[in-house]
């Protein structure tokens, strides 16, 4: 077994197909090959016992096969000299015994071809192979035995009356001489011997030992007329069983080989159990009849032996690679650098990770098995315990959805084992396997950092928005005050001057507006309370507010708007905001005289035939005639503080954040912002709302809607 | 002006105290100031005022607990109350519709007139 049997390679030394053409060194291993044929015949003829031409005994069959098939087709002409000569050598006519040689050719070479047509692995570790040779074995002897025992006929070397007799013996005396003799060839390697007969392989001595002896003991001994002798053969059945357990097919090869050599020798001289034959012939076809069951018995258990080593193997190596990456994966899963547990259908906890360790102060022994409830607590901010069944966990696992908590709205506690407690962001997903849930992973994190720079955020911006705001509120109050000459006249330069305090007080009221909303948004605290809302009524108040702008820029206001979409429920101050912030762009940003088309209608569905369209979405569209935006920097628009070139040379206020807000809002409210612009013509911008409205968002802020 | 109305403006920053009382005084309006919870509940007391503005944060008291306290008191119960606020430091709207300020206003977004124009709309809501 060392080496696994494959179609490539192997099977021959040499391809046949490549080596076609004859060269002089080919002309030593030529008659190399004779000799041997020559010499192995010769003992082949020396046990014939009824014609001088056919014996039960054809070692040189097996010896030709294997050459063929080891070293190429072109060798035939070693197999027909040696076939040759040791026929004509005893007194066969040359013709006759240049048909006999080539028929021992031909038997060679057909089953060469035959064996390699139907991808014949010599080292006989399937099954497959062994059959395989047995059957090609039993057919293409047939070429040999009639080829010979025809010529003899012919050559009236034997009666046309013995023809059947003789054909058998030639038969047997081939098929044997290729079951027994050409298996060990194929088989012969330096490494097969050394494996065989390793020091640590002293079952293989026992074996041998036992074959050796325990044939000399069956066959050199004489039997009384009255024993039951054949049964004292089939000792030779265990001796191959153990053989092909405990060797290899070349060890069942040579096993056989040996019975057979100790078998034919002990018959021809009369010994043994095969004796009740008249003739030493009629033994030797007992014999060998006999060894033909033995050597197709051993050779095809030693291949189901080594195809189950092969499985065993296989499998061991999966076993292996199997736990390895069981390893594998579960050091990935241990060494997750967040806090990691999972937990069966029933909440019990199965496997937790060192961060989880380190979280909660729980070592891994004596939380496995445990429900996930007994060993970390679930709190609210305000240390009300969260019973099981309000867990994430049991909400996985009775639902399959994944579901995640974080910051916002409020933070969950774990509470640790030593009572300490820390906020988390949690991730929990189901198990499945097979569609069943089998369990739940639950990932954490502790996140009271974020939480303290949340909490940091939160103060700034109550600060931020206290302290600016009350001067604010100061300035905006007593200029009015002073401008309204409420406290006394005020001369025109005065005036003017007022103008641009009071112009430069809301600007800062805007700009800390929407840093306060810019700061909700990004702290995820934005909070969305739908009601039902008309836009129409809602662009019309908007446009009311830009009323004094529209005027002052002379500016053509078109609408165009479709009274069959109704109320929808959207937060009426958020999407106000929305409009107000593009509005107010488009108002900005026109020259005197230009045109700002606000429409409101259903989304056309694209490619619909439909009678009556799906109207699944609303659009507001709102379009001026104004600056545009250069194309260059068209990706910019919606990024925080951006202003286009083109229009801080127009216009020195805005703050760079109104259509971040409005993007913002609209996708919090399920919707979609583009734009289209050209520099120098005008500028659309599209804003598409579910017609079903938004879902209530619960957030701990509203955003800060318009000036009064 | 005999029958001017009575107004209580709370607010500890003096330059918006100023501000609000110089204004609903010029309006016509009969104008009192307090500088925190505490005072202004005092004076509240006192004058018996027709509408109270009050702003929230303040020292000593502030004016969600100024709001709660006087709501507990007979003359208090159904005084009318407009809240100051800069939004930030408003963030239980619940708490004070509890305690029956439906109006609140956010300083910096509002005009001075449109203050004056919001009392005298709930006054006359109150009248009526």
């Amino acid at each position: 077994m060392s080496k696994k049997p494959t179609n490539k390679g192997g099977f021959v030394a040499r391809r046949p197909s490549q080596s076609a053409r004859y060269q002089p060194a080919d002309l030593l291993p030529i008659l190399l090959i004779a000799t041997v044929y020559f010499l192995t015949a010769k003992f082949g003829l020396s046990l014939a016992y009824g014609t001088a031409q056919a014996t039960t005994v054809w070692p040189p069959a097996g010896i030709a096969l294997a050459t063929i098939l080891l070293l190429g087709y072109k060798y035939w002409p070693g197999i027909f000299i040696g076939a040759f000569f040791a026929n004509f050598t005893t007194n066969e006519a040359p013709l006759i015994a240049a048909c006999i040689a080539v028929g021992n050719a031909l038997e060679a070479l057909a089953g060469a071809a035959w064996l390699r047509r139907v991808k014949f692995h010599r080292s006989f570790l399937r099954i497959r192979d062994v059959w395989i040779f047995i059957g090609v074995a039993l057919a293409v002897v047939f070429i040999s035995a009639l080829i010979g025992v025809t010529s003899l006929a012919v050559g009236r070397e034997i009666a046309w009356t013995d023809f059947r007799t003789t054909l058998r013996v030639w038969y047997l005396g081939d098929l044997m001489g290729l079951l027994i003799v050409a298996p060990v060839i194929l088989l012969w390697q330096k490494q097969r011997l050394v494996n065989l007969f390793h020091k640590s392989q002293r079952g293989t001595y026992a074996l041998f030992g036992t074959v050796i002896l325990s044939q000399l003991l069956t066959y050199f001994r004489s039997y009384q007329a009255d024993e039951l002798i054949t049964p004292r053969s089939y000792q030779a059945f265990p001796l191959v069983i153990w053989a092909a357990i405990r060797t290899s097919p070349f060890g069942v090869a040579l096993s056989t080989l040996i019975i057979t050599m100790i078998a034919v020798i002990s018959t021809t001289h009369g010994r043994g159990p095969f004796t009740q034959q008249p003739t030493i012939e009629g033994n030797l076809i007992s014999l060998q009849s006999f060894l033909f069951y033995v050597v197709a018995t051993g050779m095809t258990l030693a291949a189901i032996v080594a195809e189950r080593n092969v499985v065993t193997k296989n499998l061991q190596i999966e076993k292996k690679e199997l736990s390895e990456s069981k390893a594998r994966v579960e050091g990935i899963v241990l060494s997750i650098a967040e806090g990691l547990v999972v937990v069966d259908a029933a909440g019990n906890i199965v496997l937790v990770n060192t961060i989880f360790e380190r979280l909660t102060g729980w070592p891994r022994r004596q939380v496995i098995g445990k429900p996930l409830q007994s060993i970390l607590p679930l709190e609210t901010a305000d240390r009300r315990p969260i019973p099981a069944s309000e867990r994430l966990v049991t909400r996985v696992l009775l639902r399959g959805k994944t579901i995640m908590t974080g910051l916002s709205p409020q933070p969950h506690y774990y509470v640790r084992r030593d009572g300490q407690r820390f906020p988390v962001a949690v991730s929990v997903a189901p198990i499945r396997v097979g569609g069943i849930i089998i369990g739940a992973v639950n990932v954490f994190r502790d996140i009271s950092e974020e939480f303290a720079v949340d909490r940091a955020k939160d103060e700034f911006v109550a600060l931020a928005s206290h302290q600016l705001r009350t001067p604010l509120s100061a300035i905006r109050w007593y200029t009015e005050m002073l401008a309204n000459q409420e406290v006394g006249p005020v001369n025109k330069k005065q005036r003017q001057y007022l103008d641009h305090i009071y112009r430069g007080n809301l600007r800062m009221v805007d700009l800390v507006n929407a840093l306060l909303n810019v700061s909700r948004i990004e702290l995820g605290k934005l909070s969305v309370e739908p009601r039902p809302t008309n836009l129409i009524d809602l662009a019309e108040s908007v446009l009311i507010d830009f009323q004094a702008d529209i005027q002052v820029r002379r500016l053509n206001i078109v609408r165009n708007f479709d009274q069959t979409i109704p109320a929808i429920s959207l937060d009426p101050q958020l999407i106000r905001m929305v409009i107000q912030n593009i509005l107010s762009n488009a108002v900005k940003y026109t020259p005197s005289q230009g045109t700002v088309t606000i429409s409101i209608g259903w989304q056309p569905t694209l490619g619909s035939r439909a009678k009556a369209p799906a109207r699944k979405n609303v659009l507001i569209t709102i379009q001026d005639t104004g600056y545009g935006i250069p194309a260059s920097q068209q990706g910019m628009i919606f990024t925080k503080l951006f202003r286009a070139d083109n229009v801080r040379k127009q216009e020195t206020t805005g703050t760079g954040l109104g259509l971040y807000i409005a993007k913002a809002v609209v996708e919090r409210s399920g919707g979609q912002i583009s734009f289209t612009s050209v520099e120098g013509k005008g500028t659309t911008f599209t804003v598409v709302l579910p017609a079903e409205g938004t879902k209530k968002q619960p957030g701990t802020r509203p955003l800060i809607t318009s000036s009064k | 002006m005999d029958t001017a109305k009575k107004i209580l403006i709370v607010e500890d920053e003096k330059p918006l105290l100023d501000a609000l009382t110089d204004k609903f005084t010029r309006e016509g309006f009969s104008t009192f100031g307090a500088s925190d919870g505490e005072e202004g509940l005092v004076v509240a007391q006192r004058i018996k005022p027709d509408l109270i503005l009050l702003d929230i944060v303040m020292p000593k008291m502030d004016g969600m607990t100024m709001l709660k306290l006087m709501r507990q008191e007979p003359w208090g119960k159904n005084l009318p109350v407009i809240l100051l606020t800069n939004l930030s430091d408003f963030t239980n709207i619940a708490d004070a519709i509890e305690n029956q300020a439906f109006d609140f206003l956010v300083k910096s977004d509002w005009r001075v007139d449109a203050v004056v124009e919001k009392v005298r709309q709930r006054l006359s809501q109150e009248s009526s």
